[in-house]
C-alpha cells in the first residue's frame, strides 16, 4: 500500500458554522489570516442596518498596530476566505478584525482575532549586558565591548545569518534524483 | 582546561508512520531505512568509541513519535522482515554481479551490513533501541533531550497556549516513560522558538533549548558573546545557538561536506536501476520502485555517468573532512578565547538522519570528529549543553527573537500557499479540544477513552511534518491525507462526545491505528492545567 490509501473515516470540516478571524505571522513583515463569516452575521447586518448598506460596504480587515496604537484597513472580497498581509513591522503586537467597510471612518466588525507579536528581524542597539549567576539568581551588571565578534562574524549581516535552511534534507549538488517509473 | 568547546547536538525524528490495517506501507520504511542507516551505525559507533576508551559526550533529543515507533512490537517485526528481505536481495546481488569484481566487493558490503544490522537488532538489543541509547546514556557519553509530542511546530500553534501546553508536556512525558528521568534539555521542533514556550517549561523542570542563530543574535538585549555563549531568558530558559560556520560546512547544499564527489550517490539506487522483474519483491507491493538502500554509486559530479563507490576513498575523504572540521573550529576558538571571558561553546544541531540516511559516510565523519577531537583536549572539547551550564553558570540575561531553522529564519517552510489550509482546522480542533478537556473534569470508561484518543488525534494532526512535506512537494498526498484523516477522526469524536453517542467499534478501530501515547491524559489541554 502507499500513499493516499489510507482508510479515511471522517473527513475535513467544510465550515466551523461561526464567524471568526485568526492571524499567525508568517515573517516578520508578513502576517497569514483566516476566516469565515457565517450566513446568519449576513443576515443579522442587512437585519439591522439593511441590505443596500451590505451591498454599497466592502468586506475588509481592520489591521491594529498594538505597540504603535494605530490601525490600517485591508480590502478584501466576498469569495475570499484567508489572505497574506504585507504589514512590514517587525516586532510589533498585531490584531484584526473582519467586517464591512461602510467609509474611510465608518468600519462595522464581525469578529476580532488573536494578537501575535511579529518576530524581530535585527540585531537590537547595544545596550547594557546584564549577567546572571543561575545557581544563585545574582545579577552582576557589567559590559563587553563585543564588537569584535560581530565584526569577524559578520553578525550584522542578516542575510549571512539565515542560512542554511535545515529541516528536510539537503539535495547536494551533484546528486541526480530519479523520477518513479 | 579546554579552551573551548564544541556541543555536538543530533535530533532525531521521523513522523508517526504506523498502519496496521495494512500488511505493507510504502511509508513505514522511512523508519526502517532510518534505523539501518543511521540509528544502528550512530550507536556501533559511539559504542566503539566507548570501547575505546574516548572521553566524550553529545546531546542527542529522540522524538517522541519516534521512541513510540521504536518501541512498537508491530514495527519491531515489519523492521526484521525488512531486514530479511535485504539480506535475501543483497545475497541474489552477490551472485548477480559475480563477473563485475567492483560491484560484488559492494553487494558484499551491504551483505554484510544487513546481517550485522540483524544481530545488532535481535540479538544485542532484543529488537529495542531504545535500550540501546538508554545504556550509552547510562555510561555516560550521551546526553538524552527530548522534543514536542509529535514535533508540532510551535511557532504556528502558539495561538493557542494549551496547546503549546499539551505538545511540551506529553514530550516529557514521555521521554520520561522511555528513560526514567525527565529532561534537562528540549528540541524545540525545526527550533521553532516563540516566548509562550518558556512557562511551559520552566513548569517542565526543562532546562534549555537549541535554537537557531538569529534567535541569538536578535536577542533583546543584544547578546554580548553572540551565538557563542548561552542566554537565559527572564522565565529561566537557558538558550543555546547554532554556530553559523559549522552549519555550513555541513549543511550547504553548494559546499557542504555530504556533496563531496567520492561520497556515496543518495539517488542511484537499484531500486530505480534493475530490471523490474528482478527488483519486484524488494520494492513497494504495488509495484512503486523504491529505494532499497543498495546504492553502487558515487556522486562523481554533475552526470547521469557515475563512477562507482569506492568505500575507502569516500572513508579518507570523510577523515580529511573531519580535521578540516576540527581545524575551522579551532580557529574559530583561538580568535574567540581573547574576547571572551569564559571559554566559547560552538553549538552544531544538526537532524540525525543527515547522517548514514542522507549523507552515508556521516557517521563515520561523526566517529573520526569526535575521537580525534578528544586527542587535541587542551585546544577544544566537546561538551553538552548540561555540561556547559554546570560549568559556566553565569550567563547574559537575554530574551530570545522568534526564529526557527527553516528557509528564511521564520515561519515560511511550514505556512504559504501550498500548506496554509491545515491551520484553520489545527486551531478549531485545538479550540475544541481545549472546551472537552475543560467541561469533562473527571471521565473515565469510554468517555475517558474517546477524550483520550481525540488528544492524540489532536497531537498526530498538529505534525510539522505534514505541513513540511506539502511545501516539500513529495509525497504530498500522504501528508494531506494524514491531515484529513487525523482532524476527521478528530472532529467526529468531538461530535460523539458533545452528543454523548460514541461509537464504541469505530473508536476501538481508531485507537488501534493510532496507538501512540498509551497512558495520554485528555486533561493535558485544559486552561488552567500546569504541566508539573
Amino acid at each position: 500500500m502507499s500513499q493516499g490509501q489510507t482508510g479515511s473515516q471522517g473527513s475535513l470540516p467544510v465550515s466551523y458554522n461561526q464567524t471568526y478571524i485568526r492571524i499567525v505571522p508568517k515573517d516578520p513583515y508578513v502576517i497569514y489570516s483566516y476566516w469565515e463569516i457565517t450566513t446568519s452575521t449576513r443576515m443579522d447586518f442587512q437585519g439591522h442596518f439593511g441590505h443596500p448598506l451590505w451591498e454599497k460596504s466592502s468586506p475588509a480587515l481592520k489591521i491594529h498596530d498594538l505597540s504603535g496604537d494605530n490601525y490600517s484597513y485591508i480590502k478584501i472580497n466576498d469569495q475570499s476566505d484567508h489572505c497574506y498581509i504585507n504589514f512590514n513591522r517587525p516586532g510589533c503586537m498585531v490584531k484584526a478584525e473582519i467586517g464591512r467597510l461602510v467609509s474611510d471612518q465608518f468600519f462595522i466588525s464581525f469578529a476580532g482575532s488573536n494578537v501575535v507579536q511579529m518576530p524581530n528581524n535585527k540585531i537590537i542597539p547595544d545596550q547594557q549586558a546584564c549577567f546572571i549567576d543561575i545557581n544563585q539568581s545574582k545579577s552582576i551588571r557589567t559590559r563587553v565591548d563585543t564588537d569584535q565578534i560581530y565584526e569577524k562574524y559578520n553578525f550584522h549581516d542578516v542575510s549571512g545569518i539565515l542560512g542554511p535552511s535545515s529541516p528536510g534534507y539537503p539535495r547536494f549538488a551533484d546528486g541526480i534524483e530519479h523520477i518513479q517509473d | 582546561m579546554s579552551k573551548g568547546y564544541v556541543a555536538l547536538i543530533l535530533h532525531a525524528h521521523l513522523p508517526f508512520i504506523r498502519h496496521p490495517e495494512y500488511d505493507d506501507f510504502l511509508e513505514e520504511r522511512w523508519l526502517f531505512e532510518a534505523i539501518s542507516e543511521t540509528y544502528i551505525p550512530l550507536i556501533n559507533n559511539f559504542s566503539t568509541l566507548r570501547e575505546e576508551g574516548i572521553d566524550f559526550k553529545i546531546a542527542i533529543s529522540i522524538s517522541p513519535p519516534l521512541l513510540c515507533m521504536l518501541d512498537d512490537p508491530l514495527l519491531q517485526e515489519r523492521y526484521v522482515n525488512y531486514l530479511n528481505k535485504l539480506i535475501e536481495l543483497t545475497g541474489k546481488e552477490i551472485e548477480r554481479t559475480r563477473h563485475q569484481p567492483e560491484l560484488n566487493k559492494l553487494a558484499v558490503m551491504y551483505h554484510d551490513k544487513y546481517k550485522n544490522d540483524l544481530y545488532i537488532y535481535k540479538e544485542r538489543y532484543n529488537c529495542s533501541l531504545i535500550k540501546a541509547f538508554k545504556e550509552l546514556e547510562d555510561s555516560g557519553v550521551l546526553e538524552l533531550i527530548t522534543c514536542a509530542a509529535t514535533h508540532g511546530f510551535l511557532p504556528l500553534l502558539g495561538i493557542h497556549p494549551e496547546a503549546v501546553r499539551a505538545q511540551i508536556s506529553v514530550g516529557v512525558e514521555t521521554f520520561t516513560r522511555y528513560f526514567g528521568h525527565k529532561p534537562r534539555g528540549i528540541w524545540l521542533p525545526e527550533c521553532g522558538y516563540i516566548p509562550e514556550v518558556e512557562e511551559c517549561l520552566a513548569e517542565n523542570g526543562v532546562e534549555y533549548i537549541i535554537i537557531e542563530s538569529h534567535g541569538i543574535l536578535f536577542a533583546n538585549p543584544r547578546p554580548v558573546y553572540g551565538t557563542f555563549a548561552p542566554i537565559v531568558s527572564k522565565n529561566g530558559t537557558i538558550a543555546f545557538g547554532r554556530d553559523i560556520e559549522s552549519s555550513k560546512q555541513v549543511w550547504s547544499s553548494e559546499v557542504g561536506y555530504p556533496g563531496d564527489h567520492d561520497y556515496r550517490d543518495f539517488y542511484r539506487d537499484i531500486g530505480y536501476d534493475l530490471d523490474i522483474n528482478y527488483i519486484k519483491p524488494y520494492i513497494s507491493s504495488d509495484g512503486y520502485r523504491v529505494h532499497t538502500g543498495i546504492k553502487y554509486y558515487s556522486i562523481t559530479g554533475k552526470t547521469q555517468d557515475k563512477l562507482i563507490y569506492n568505500p575507502e576513498r569516500a572513508n579518507a575523504t570523510a577523515e580529511n573532512q573531519a580535521e578540516d572540521f576540527i581545524s575551522s573550529r579551532i580557529k574559530q576558538i583561538d580568535f574567540l578565547e581573547s574576547k571572551m571571558d569564559k571559554p566559547p561553546v560552538i553549538v552544531c544541531p544538526y537532524d540525525a538522519e543527515l547522517f548514514g540516511h542522507w549523507w552515508y559516510e556521516g557517521p563515520y565523519w561523526l566517529y573520526n570528529v569526535v575521537k580525534k577531537m578528544t586527542l587535541i583536549n587542551e585546544k577544544l572539547g566537546l561538551i553538552t549543553p548540561g555540561a556547559y551550564i554546570d560549568k559556566y553558570p553565569i550567563m547574559q540575561a537575554a530574551s530570545p527573537c522568534i526564529s526557527s531553522w527553516g528557509s528564511k529564519g521564520y515561519n515560511d517552510v511550514w505556512l504559504n500557499k501550498n500548506n496554509d489550509w491545515i491551520y484553520r482546522h489545527l486551531h478549531r480542533s485545538a479550540e475544541r479540544m481545549i472546551e472537552l478537556a475543560n467541561d469533562y473534569l473527571n471521565a473515565d470508561g469510554i468517555l475517558r477513552d474517546a477524550l483520550n484518543q481525540a488528544s492524540r488525534e489532536l497531537l498526530l494532526a498538529q505534525s510539522s511534518d505534514w505541513a513540511f512535506i506539502m511545501e516539500a512537494k513529495t509525497m504530498v498526498d500522504y501528508a494531506k491525507k494524514r491531515t484529513q484523516d487525523h482532524i476527521g477522526r478528530f472532529t467526529k469524536l468531538y461530535y460523539d462526545i458533545k452528543e454523548n453517542n460514541i461509537d464504541e467499534e469505530w473508536l476501538k478501530d481508531v485507537i488501534w491505528k493510532d496507538n501512540i501515547f498509551p497512558d495520554i491524559d485528555y486533561r493535558i489541554f485544559r486552561s488552567y492545567n500546569r504541566c508539573s
